[in-house]
């Protein structure tokens, strides 16, 4: 019965029928945002591919294989996607927000050259080569250089991104069925809660 | 919309964070950086007093050798007035002291890493490795990068002083960190003499005067500044002689002798008198010329040394001569990197004796013997930009540990005289090429005869802009030796490579000596 695309399902909504499917007659509209909004998720990630690629191949393949899987939810929205794939896409675009905030702060261990360095250790393009007996890495970290390990600083498209994405989520999480889309957001919530409690710690220790 | 008021605030919450923690982030890395002392803040050059680092004393002496302890330890310098900075020096001296010995007596010179274990401001454990630069030493003993010696250990180094007379010098090599190391102060002469310059009349004791030249910048809380503009080189707003901003010098009205290293990180010279007096060159990396060379100015990258000799003795007592600096090009310059120092002349009395320069120095040096006729082979060494790093023939030091130590860029049997031919082909970057073990003569740049203050024995060649430079050498010692670029951001970043000289018997390992671990023992 949920196989049914979106827009055209008219099983009535109701916060007491907690496995139904929330539709309305803004439903369709919803899912065009949220459709648009990945769309533009997905155009800042083509355009930062090439300098990716560039840096490290396997990054910008990376990028471009994201853009593609967003660029098909974006059409998938727009036409009318089976309720069935509302919770894959939640997760999908939740998935690469966290993969976001991750790169911006930790760093991401995947990068030859810091894979296996440990996080925030510095290592620029090299190998990473270890001296027998050395302690550490030996590379200088210059401070504030954002050289410190795989950690990006945040631009101007980084937040565009985001906040197309975060509103993408939002759209698909109020798309969800009435208890999944509770239990969604108590989830949301409580990792939402950790991170000001390290944003917190962060900022005032 | 089916997102009830509860649901927009989790969502909120957790927006928020997603974008705050990345923000927060960025802006805390960006208020870390270190803020550059205001230029004003700088002194003004010659205002400060010229000094020569302290000679080093040996510990201990029997018939053939002197023993040396050094410490590399931490201090606090005031080095722009008003300001302490934090340095590392060889016995906590920055520069650290000259050595002097004398040929064909062995040194051993205990290295001690007393070295804070992180850096101050970039966090790396200073591990270290010393190079004897103008030494034939052991490869166990040359200061090979991944050779190293962390805080806490000490390594013994023996050098066996065999070479011709030459000034010299000691500075750190360690993997990965020999620019930051250096810049903290791991740099010192060691002067070699012989018979033969000892018999010469050139100037001599006060008048044979260190000039160890390195350019620094300054943080706003004294301590170093350090940036290497996206991993091309570091250049300082700060000229320093022997450690001193743009010193002043009191000269008397004679001859002088100075043994001047260029200890910069990067940064390229080009001196020249303002008086407009001419420069005497007598001797160059690996020591005498065969003759004098007279020039108006020379150029001079990191690590060369060349002494001149300048003769006051026609100048009126009063008269300040500033050794200026036009900067050669790729060089990043600031409002006083043209300035180096200045020379006052002054009235006082003094000693005749050693007071000119022979028409011939040193006509029999073996490496200036040499042609190219003499060259059983020609090799090539491309230094070249690839994927973000610079490279030798494609290699850098990595690929050498990824080696396990194997790759060579070539291996000349013992007693082999090579050609080899160093091409830069950027119009972008100049690469000092310091090539280890051997004195090379320098044969022609762009087909051209070298310049005339190259016409001595060296160990390091300046590749320029687009220069293609051939040099000659007698492939002596065994073993496995550094080839690298002196820029030592560069070499750091990884424009160092290896060759080695294959013999069928006594060839040992660079790493075959490793440091131990303090407390000292007396064990040599
Ligand atoms: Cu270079």
């Amino acid at each position: 019965m949920s196989t049914t695309a979106l827009p055209s399902s008219s099983s009535p909504g109701t916060d007491t029928a907690a496995d139904a499917v929330s539709t309305g007659p803004g439903l369709a509209a919803q899912a065009r945002a949220a459709g648009a909004l990945s769309c533009i998720a997905a155009l800042v990630h083509l355009a930062v591919a090439p300098e990716h690629f560039a840096e490290w191949a396997p990054a910008g393949v990376f990028l471009i294989v994201v853009a593609a899987g967003q660029l098909w939810l974006a059409q998938a929205l727009w036409r009318g996607l089976s309720a069935r794939l509302v919770p894959a896409a939640v997760l999908l675009t939740a998935g690469l927000v966290g993969l976001y905030v991750a790169s911006r702060t930790i760093g991401l261990p995947v990068h030859p050259d810091t894979a296996g360095q440990g996080l925030g250790l510095g290592g620029s393009h090299h190998g990473g080569s270890q001296v027998p007996g050395g302690h550490g890495n030996g590379m200088p970290i210059v401070p504030g250089s954002g050289a410190e390990a795989a950690v990006e600083t945040v631009g101007t498209l980084d937040l565009v991104c985001v906040v197309a994405e975060l509103g993408a989520l939002a759209l698909l999480v109020g798309m969800l069925p009435v208890r999944q889309r509770r239990s969604v957001g108590n989830l949301l919530l409580a990792v939402g809660l950790c991170g000001w409690v390290v944003w917190g710690l962060v900022r005032f220790t | 919309m089916s997102l009830s008021r509860r649901d927009l605030m989790k969502l909120g919450v957790v927006g928020g964070a997603a974008l705050a923690l990345p923000l927060e982030r960025t802006v805390s890395a960006k208020s870390s950086a270190q803020g550059r002392l205001a230029s004003s803040r700088l002194p003004r050059p010659f205002t400060m007093q010229f000094r020569t680092p302290p000679v080093l004393r040996p510990y201990r002496t029997d018939a053939t050798t002197d023993f040396y302890k050094v410490y590399m330890k931490p201090l606090q310098a005031e080095v722009v007035p008003g300001l302490q900075t934090p340095l590392w020096g060889y016995n906590g001296l920055v520069p650290g002291p000259t050595v002097k010995v004398a040929q064909g007596r062995r040194t051993v010179m205990r290295q001690v890493n007393n070295l804070p274990g992180k850096h101050p401001v970039l966090s790396y454990t200073p591990w270290t490795s010393v190079h004897l630069h103008g030494s034939p030493s052991l490869p166990q003993y040359d200061g090979y990068a991944s050779d190293i010696t962390n805080p806490g250990q000490y390594k013994d180094y023996v050098y066996p002083n065999t070479q011709t007379g030459r000034t010299l010098w000691y500075h750190d090599h360690g993997l990965h960190h020999t620019a930051e190391n250096v810049l903290m102060g791991l740099a010192a002469q060691y002067q070699l003499v012989d018979p033969l310059e000892q018999a010469l009349p050139i100037p001599k004791g006060e008048f044979d005067v260190p000039l160890l030249v390195s350019d620094a910048m300054f943080a706003s809380d004294g301590s170093l500044y350090f940036d290497n503009h996206s991993e091309s080189g570091m250049f300082g707003d700060v000229v320093l002689v022997n450690g001193v901003p743009w010193p002043v010098m009191k000269v008397k009205r004679r001859k002088y002798r100075f043994r001047i290293l260029n200890a910069s990180i990067s940064r390229s010279y080009q001196w020249s008198l303002d008086s407009g007096d001419p420069m005497t060159v007598i001797a160059t990396d690996a020591g005498l010329m065969p003759q004098p060379q007279t020039v108006q100015r020379f150029r001079h990258g990191a690590a060369e040394r060349y002494e001149v000799v300048i003769d006051f003795g026609k100048m009126p007592v009063g008269r300040r001569v500033v050794l200026r600096n036009t900067s050669p090009k790729n060089n990043i310059d600031y409002a006083n990197t043209n300035k180096v120092m200045a020379f006052d002349v002054v009235a006082d009395d003094f000693d005749r004796a050693n007071n000119t320069v022979p028409d011939a120095l040193n006509p029999t040096n073996p490496a200036m013997l040499l042609t190219a006729a003499d060259a059983v082979r020609t090799r090539r060494l491309d230094l070249k930009r690839k994927h973000g790093m610079w490279t030798i023939n494609g290699h850098t030091w990595d690929d050498v540990v990824k080696s396990k130590f194997s790759l060579v860029e070539a291996s000349p049997r013992e007693g082999d005289v090579e050609i080899w031919e160093i091409r830069n082909s950027s119009g972008g970057w100049f690469h000092p090429v310091h090539i280890h073990l051997i004195d090379f003569r320098i044969l022609d740049r762009n087909g051209k005869p070298p310049m005339p203050h190259e016409l001595g024995p060296k160990d390091v060649v300046y590749v320029g802009e687009n220069e293609t430079v051939r040099v000659v050498a007698r492939f002596e010692g065994r073993g496995k030796y550094m080839i690298h670029c002196h820029n030592l951001v560069h070499e750091d970043h990884d424009m160092m490579s290896q060759f080695e000289v294959l013999a069928d018997h006594d060839v040992s390992d660079p790493m075959s000596d490793p440091c131990k671990s303090l407390p000292e023992i007396d064990d040599v």
